[in-house]
């Protein structure tokens, strides 16, 4: 149930104007045309996991989503209810992630997933929000990250962690605010706040590199759940902070961590969210899977052999790291380093099912935990079915809804990120081994 | 020999034991004794707490209305074992020399408790962590009902739980586990 503040944030009657401005505005004509064309062949349908995973459940199939929602707004010329808003929270939030899967099946290839997004849009502008979500975007309001973590609390946990690695690798530092360096790294807010393992493992990869890298002090974030929650004004400026630090520390590139939807953000949405017509961004984006791919193929980092991983291994695609963000055969020539025993899922790559966690699924909490169980059926058996034991996930989103699936279908697996794997295994050259006391 | 020794609550009587040992200690080494509480978050998305009953709390105004409820608790406890200045011992535990007006600072948190302990302890150059450790009877590995006592309260067991064991290792500095008072010599050898 929401709160009360989130109930005051409602608007009392629906704005009909508001609503065909967020209509006109984004994509009009498009969409318009994708509403149109859709021949209702179904083949959709069969491509989506929320459908598959809700026994075929027709309400479930993208076009029925697009068409009870976002279709209904434009037929109606933006003059619906607010209880017709409040319903339409179910199709737009807890039964798609867009992962974009279906659009590769439409023979005429509709962006599902564009038109989702301007239905939350037309729901947020209305105060239409999953609660958990609403409130994670608040976070992001006042102190421009997920976790509403302050400038200092971010300083001090990179000193933290710097410390605590200094032990293992000689001489490891994580440089705050170094100007005109080649990277700078941008990070998910869970990682200060819940695993601030991986910014220590982050730094020993990187120096173990030699990279020439930076933290910024602000301008880290590299998620971006208003987007998900169809607060495209936010969104922009949280994307914008980023590119701004980067800017003002004229790094050539910027580093993104491992995470699916922040790549998206960063490098895809993002320049059309704050203002860069030409959709690109005004610095270059390389998402972290990219960057190990090149420290291995070209030996900057060595793994050892004898660590090489024995056990079955399988890969999570995830949905904007590799179908929409183009990554999955970097990810597999980086699986081919790592494990002696690398088993795909099946579909897998760009074909791969979303985890059921995407989309801004996971932050919506609790409330819709049951449901994202469900619906991860089809993620949990394709997992199964490979045997692996230990599941790489170049992403936050997947690595949660992936450890839940693991609970609740009992799958026994684990879940690691790629850089966790590598600080296991990768070499250290002796000039960062610690001295011997 | 100790400037600031932090205790972890957890708010279950279980750990007084470990909180009057710790408060000792603090008196004996003329320390600051700061008691800490993390509320811990099983939403990792936004930073807010989600509690039992699902209220979601982060803000500082909640914070330290739970700090100011530790206080109330702690000062009932020392004042109930310290009356009258005299040595008693603490429920069922080892005789407690009568403190002197003991220096307390009471903090909360949200996030995850060994995250939060351990970065609370480095930020305030922490000499000594003291933790209580037990199992309410829950194993949740298993899927046996939870033990109870004969009035139906929850069996307390001495146990060292994943959080300790996770301070144990990790922190920098020394860690001491005490466990419940009352506990019997209970020796199964395994086979």
């Amino acid at each position: 149930m929401p709160d009360e503040k989130q109930l005051k944030a409602r608007i009392k009657k629906v704005n009909i104007k508001k609503i065909k401005n967020v209509l006109e505005t984004l994509d009009g004509a498009r969409i318009k045309t994708w509403l149109n064309i859709c021949a209702k062949c179904g083949l959709c349908a069969e491509s989506c996991f929320f459908y598959l995973a809700n026994d075929k459940n027709p309400e479930f199939s993208p076009a029925y989503k697009i068409k009870s929602t976002v279709g209904e707004m434009y037929k109606k010329k933006g003059d619906v209810s607010l209880p017709f808003l409040e319903a339409s929270m179910e199709a737009l939030w807890a039964r798609c992630t867009m992962c974009k899967r279906c659009s590769q099946f439409c023979p005429f290839g509709i962006d599902i997933a564009a038109m989702i997004t301007i239905g939350r849009s037309v729901c947020q502008s209305h105060g239409f929000v999953p609660e958990f979500l609403a409130k994670a975007v608040e976070n992001y309001r006042v102190s421009g990250n997920q976790m509403a973590l302050t400038k200092d609390d971010f300083i001090e946990t990179c000193e933290w962690m710097e410390e605590e690695t200094a032990d293992e690798i000689k001489g490891l530092t994580i440089p705050m605010d170094v100007p005109e360096v080649k990277f700078m790294y941008t990070l998910n807010a869970r990682e200060p706040m819940y695993y601030p393992q991986d910014i220590a493992q982050i730094a020993q990869i990187l120096t173990v590199a030699e990279e020439s890298w930076t933290m910024p002090s602000e301008g880290w974030e590299c998620t971006n759940l208003p987007m998900f929650a169809g607060d495209r004004t936010l969104a922009g400026i949280i994307v914008e902070n980023m590119y701004q630090k980067a800017r003002d520390l004229k790094v050539d590139k910027i580093l993104v961590t491992e995470c699916g939807h922040a790549y998206r953000s960063t490098k895809y949405e993002g320049p059309y969210l704050s203002g860069y017509p030409d959709g690109i961004p005004p610095i270059e984006i390389i998402h972290s899977v990219e960057l190990f791919c090149e420290y291995l193929e070209s030996g900057r980092i060595k793994i050892d052999p004898s660590k090489k991983l024995k056990e079955p291994v399988t890969y999570q695609d995830p949905c904007n790291v590799s179908r929409n963000g183009g990554l999955w055969d970097i990810g597999r020539i980086v699986m081919g380093y790592l494990a002696d025993d690398f088993r795909e899922m099946s579909p897998n790559k760009d074909y791969n099912h979303c985890c059921g966690g995407g989309g801004g699924y996971i932050p919506m909490g609790p409330e819709y935990r049951v449901k994202r169980m469900v619906s991860g059926k089809i993620k949990a058996e394709q997992i199964r079915k490979t045997g692996a034991k230990l599941v790489i996930v170049p992403c936050h989103n997947c690595f949660d809804q992936i450890n839940d699936l693991n609970e609740e279908y009992d799958l026994g697996i684990k879940s690691v990120s790629i850089k966790e794997v590598l600080c296991e295994i990768m070499m250290i050259p002796d000039k960062f081994k610690p001295d011997e006391e | 020999m100790y400037d600031k020794i932090l205790f972890c609550s957890d708010l279950f009587v279980s750990t007084d034991q470990a909180f009057l040992n710790a408060l000792q200690m603090a008196n004996d080494s003329d320390a600051q004794l700061l008691v800490f509480h993390v509320l811990e978050s099983g939403h990792r998305y936004s930073g807010h707490v989600e509690t039992y009953d699902a209220e979601v709390v982060s803000d500082a105004e909640v914070f330290d209305k739970i700090a100011g409820n530790l206080k109330k608790y702690y000062s009932k406890l020392i004042s109930s074992n310290f009356k009258d200045k005299i040595e008693i011992k603490a429920t069922g535990g080892v005789p407690i020399p009568v403190p002197s007006t003991p220096d307390i600072r009471y903090e909360v948190r949200g996030g995850n408790a060994v995250i939060e302990i351990l970065r609370f302890a480095r930020k305030e150059d922490i000499d000594l962590i003291v933790m209580g450790s037990y199992t309410l009877g829950v194993d949740d590995e298993s899927d046996e009902e939870p033990k109870v006592e004969q009035n139906g309260d929850p069996k307390v067991e001495p146990s060292l739980g994943s959080n300790a064991k996770q301070i144990l290792l990790s922190a920098k500095c020394p860690v001491l586990i005490v466990t419940p008072p009352g506990q019997r010599l209970n020796i199964e050898l395994d086979d």
